[in-house]
C-alpha cells in the first residue's frame, strides 16, 4: 500500500507539482493545506504518513508546525523545505529530528532516501 | 486730581498730629499705613499705569486716611471716617485678590469681591443707621437693637469667612507659583495670608465675644502697614535685579554665546527660560539647539517676550508668567544681550537645518532597507517560485524521455543550468536582504555570515534585538569587512563582537591580517560609512601591518 503524504506550502505552483513528483515517486498524495493551521488540521483527520513541509508559511513557521507535530502525531515523519538553504533559515541540516532539503535540490531519488521506498 | 487731594488728606492728619489734636494714641499708625500705602500706590501707578495696582493701593491709603476722623467726637465726623473709612479693608482685600495683574483673574474672584463690597455696604447702613450703631443721634432712623445686634454679628461672622477664604486663596497660589513666581511674588502674597490671617481672628473674636478687645486692634493694623512695603520691597528688588544685568554682560563677555540662555536664566532667575528663534520664512521657532519650540498659549503658567532690534524680530524668551510683573528687568537683560542674539539666531537656524538633514538622512536609510525587503520578498515569491516549478517540472520530464539518451542530456543539462540560476537568485536575494536577519535577528545573521567565511571567525554576541535599521546596517558592515578580508587580509582568524554599550549599539570586526584597510581606496567602506553617520553613528577603523585591522560601528539605539 502506497505511503499516504500530505503537502503543506504556501505556493499552489509548488504544491501542484511536488504532487506529481511524489505521485511519481510511488507516494499517495492525501491532502494539501497553505498554512501552518491548516496543516495541522489536515494532519490530524487524514493520518498521513509524512508531511511535506514549508518552513517559510505565513501564518506560523514550519519548524513550529514540526514541533507540534512531533508532540501530537509522533509516528508522522515530517520533511521540512524551503526555497532557501539551510545557512538562510539558521537550520541544522545535518543529522536530526527532522530532516530538511532544499527545494531546488528535491528529486525522486532524495525523497527516496528521506522518507524510504512510496510503496 | 485725586492723587493730590490724597496728598493734602495726608499733610491734614500730619498737621492734627504735630498740632497735637490728633485723636487717639494709635494716630501715628494711622498716618503711617495711610502715607505708605499712598506714596506706593502713586509710584506703582506711575511705573505701570497699565495695572490697577497701584491705584488701589494708594485709594486704600486714603480711605485708610479718611477714616481716621472717625476717631473725632463729632457726628458728622465719625459719619464720614466710618461712611468712607469702612471701605478701606475690602479695598485692601480687592488690591491683594487681583495681585498682580491688578484685575480679577475670574468670575469667582469677581463675584467674591462684589459680595465682600455689598457685606460692606450692608454693614455700614445697618452701623450708620441703626440704633447701636455710633452714628446714633444723627443718622439713626429705625430702633430695633436686637435687629441691629443680629445683622452687625451677621455681618462679623461674614467678614470672618470672608477672611478665612482670602487665606485659602493666597495659601494656593504660594503653593502652586514656581520657583521665579515665588521670588516676585512671595512678599506681596506673604502680607496678604498676615493680613487674612490678622482679620479672621480679629472677627471671630469679634463675634464670640461681641467686642474687639484692645489686642485684637493692632495685628490687622501692623498687618495693613506690612502691604505697601512689601511692594515696595518688591519694587526695590527689581530695580537692585538690574544689577545683576551688569553680571550678565559680563558673562557673555566671558563665556560667549553658547550660554547666552542659561546666562538670561540665571539673571533673571527663572531656571526654565528658553530662547527661541523664528525659522525664516514661517511661523514656526526653534531653540538654540536647533529643535522645535512652541510658544505658550493664552492662559498658560508661561508668557513669551519679544526680541527687536529696528523693526526686526531676533528672538523670543519662553519665561515664567511672574516676570511679567519685572518688566524693566526683564528689558535691561534683553537689551544686554541683544549684541550677543543675532549671532545666536543664524547658529540656531543652521542647527535647525542641521536636525533636519539628518532626520532626513535617516529616513532614507529606513526607506531603502524597507524597499530591499519588499524586493528580496518579491524574489523569493515571485521568480525563485518559478524556477523551482520549472526545475520540477523538469524532474517530471525525466521519466518520460528515459528511452532517448539525447533527449534526457538535454534535460539533465537544462536541471544543472537551472539550479545554477536558483543558487545565483538565492545570493542575490541574500545580498539585497538577508531573510535570517528580519527573522532571527542580527546574532544570527552573523553567525551565518561566519559559517560561510573561508577562514574561521567567532561569534560573540548579544541576542537583543536592535531597531531593523541599526541591525540592517550592523549586517552589512561585518558582511563588507569579511569580503573585505577575504579578499585583502591575508587573515588567519577573525573575531566579531556585537553588543551595546552606553545607549550604543557596538559591532567590532577584528581579524590578524596585514592591514592596510583604507575608506578612501574603495566605496564599500565609505558608503557604509556613510549609512551609519545617517543613523547618527560613526564608523572608525584602525588598520595596521603588525595588528591587523578592526572595524568598529556605534550606532545610537537608546
Amino acid at each position: 500500500m502506497a505511503r499516504t503524504v500530505v503537502i503543506a506550502d504556501d505556493h499552489p505552483t509548488f504544491r501542484r507539482f511536488a504532487r506529481r513528483l511524489l505521485e511519481q515517486a510511488g507516494f499517495d498524495v492525501v491532502g494539501e493545506a497553505s498554512d501552518g493551521g491548516s496543516a495541522l488540521s489536515s494532519v490530524a483527520e487524514l493520518a498521513p504518513d509524512v508531511v511535506l513541509l514549508d518552513v517559510m508559511l505565513p501564518d506560523i513557521s514550519g519548524i513550529e508546525v514540526a514541533h507540534r507535530l512531533a508532540s501530537c502525531s509522533p509516528s508522522v515523519r515530517v520533511v521540512l523545505t524551503s526555497s532557501r538553504s539551510a545557512d538562510d533559515l539558521a537550520i541544522d541540516a545535518r543529522a536530526g529530528a527532522t530532516p530538511f532539503v532544499c527545494k531546488d535540490e528535491l528529486a525522486i531519488d532524495v525523497l527516496g532516501e528521506l522518507l524510504g521506498a512510496g510503496r | 486730581m485725586w492723587p493730590i487731594a490724597a496728598c493734602v488728606v495726608v499733610l491734614c492728619e500730619l498737621g492734627f498730629w504735630i498740632h497735637g489734636s490728633a485723636p487717639r494714641e494709635t494716630f501715628p499708625l494711622d498716618l503711617s499705613v495711610s502715607s505708605v500705602s499712598i506714596c506706593v500706590g502713586l509710584v506703582l501707578w506711575r511705573l505701570r499705569p497699565s495695572n490697577r495696582t497701584g491705584v488701589l493701593l494708594a485709594l486704600a491709603g486714603l480711605l485708610w486716611a479718611i477714616g481716621s476722623v472717625h476717631a473725632y467726637e463729632n457726628p458728622w465726623a465719625i459719619a464720614v471716617g466710618d461712611w468712607l473709612g469702612g471701605w478701606q479693608l475690602l479695598v485692601f482685600a480687592h488690591l491683594l485678590l487681583a495681585y498682580p495683574t491688578g484685575r480679577l483673574g475670574s468670575r469667582r474672584l469677581r463675584l467674591l469681591v462684589g459680595a465682600g463690597y455689598g457685606l460692606i455696604l450692608v454693614g455700614l447702613a445697618v452701623q450708620m443707621t441703626g440704633p447701636s450703631g455710633q452714628g446714633a443721634g444723627a443718622f439713626a432712623v429705625w430702633h430695633a437693637p436686637a435687629v441691629s445686634d443680629t445683622l452687625a454679628t451677621v455681618v462679623t461672622v461674614a467678614g470672618g469667612m470672608y477672611a478665612l477664604i482670602g487665606i485659602v486663596i493666597f495659601a494656593r497660589r504660594w503653593l502652586h507659583a514656581t520657583a521665579a513666581g515665588r521670588r516676585v511674588l512671595g512678599p506681596v502674597l506673604a502680607a496678604a495670608l498676615v493680613f487674612a490671617a490678622t482679620i479672621a481672628v480679629d472677627q471671630g473674636v469679634n463675634a464670640v465675644t461681641g467686642s474687639e478687645p484692645g489686642w485684637v486692634f493692632y495685628p490687622p493694623v501692623v498687618a495693613q502697614l506690612l502691604i505697601p512695603f512689601a511692594f515696595l520691597f518688591g519694587l526695590m528688588r527689581e530695580r537692585l535685579g538690574q544689577v545683576a544685568v551688569g553680571d550678565l554682560v559680563i558673562d557673555l563677555d566671558a563665556t560667549g554665546i553658547d550660554t547666552l540662555e542659561g546666562a538670561l536664566a540665571r539673571t533673571l532667575a527663572d531656571p526654565s527660560l528658553q530662547l527661541g528663534y523664528r525659522i525664516a520664512g514661517s511661523d514656526s521657532y526653534v531653540d538654540a539647539d536647533g529643535r522645535p519650540l512652541a510658544l505658550p498659549a493664552e492662559g498658560d503658567q508661561r508668557a513669551a517676550t519679544r526680541i527687536e532690534r529696528d523693526g526686526q524680530e531676533l528672538a523670543v524668551i519662553v519665561h515664567d508668567k511672574a516676570l511679567l510683573e519685572t518688566p524693566q528687568l526683564v528689558k535691561s537683560a534683553v537689551a544686554a544681550a541683544r549684541l550677543a542674539l543675532d549671532n545666536e539666531r543664524l547658529q540656531a537656524q543652521l542647527r535647525a537645518q542641521l536636525v533636519a538633514l539628518r532626520a532626513s538622512r535617516a529616513r532614507l536609510v529606513q526607506t531603502a532597507d524597507a524597499e530591499r525587503r519588499r524586493l528580496e520578498r518579491d524574489l523569493h515569491d515571485g521568480a525563485q517560485q518559478r524556477m523551482l516549478a520549472l526545475g520540477l517540472a523538469l524532474q517530471l520530464m525525466r521519466s518520460h524521455v528515459e528511452h532517448d539518451p539525447a533527449a534526457a542530456s538535454l534535460l539533465a543539462e537544462a536541471q544543472t543550468e537551472l539550479q545554477h540560476s536558483l543558487r545565483e537568485l538565492r545570493e542575490l536575494a541574500r545580498g539585497i536582504h538577508p531573510a535570517i536577519l528580519t527573522d532571527q535577528g542580527l546574532a544570527s545573521a552573523a553567525r551565518t555570515l561566519a559559517s560561510r567565511a573561508p577562514i574561521p571567525v567567532t561569534v560573540s554576541s548579544t541576542e537583543k534585538r536592535f531597531p531593523p535599521a541599526i541591525e540592517t546596517a550592523a549586517y552589512f558592515v561585518i558582511a563588507e569587512a569579511l569580503t573585505n578580508i577575504a579578499k585583502y587580509a591575508d587573515a588567519s582568524k577573525v573575531s566579531i563582537t556585537i553588543g551595546q554599550d552606553n545607549g550604543y549599539a557596538r559591532i567590532d570586526v577584528h581579524d590578524d591580517g596585514i592591514g592596510g584597510a583604507d575608506p578612501a581606496k574603495g566605496s564599500g567602506l565609505a558608503g557604509l560609512a556613510d549609512r551609519i553617520g545617517a543613523l547618527d553613528g560613526r564608523l572608525t577603523i584602525s588598520s595596521d601591518a603588525r595588528a591587523g585591522t578592526c572595524i568598529t560601528a556605534q550606532i545610537p539605539c537608546a
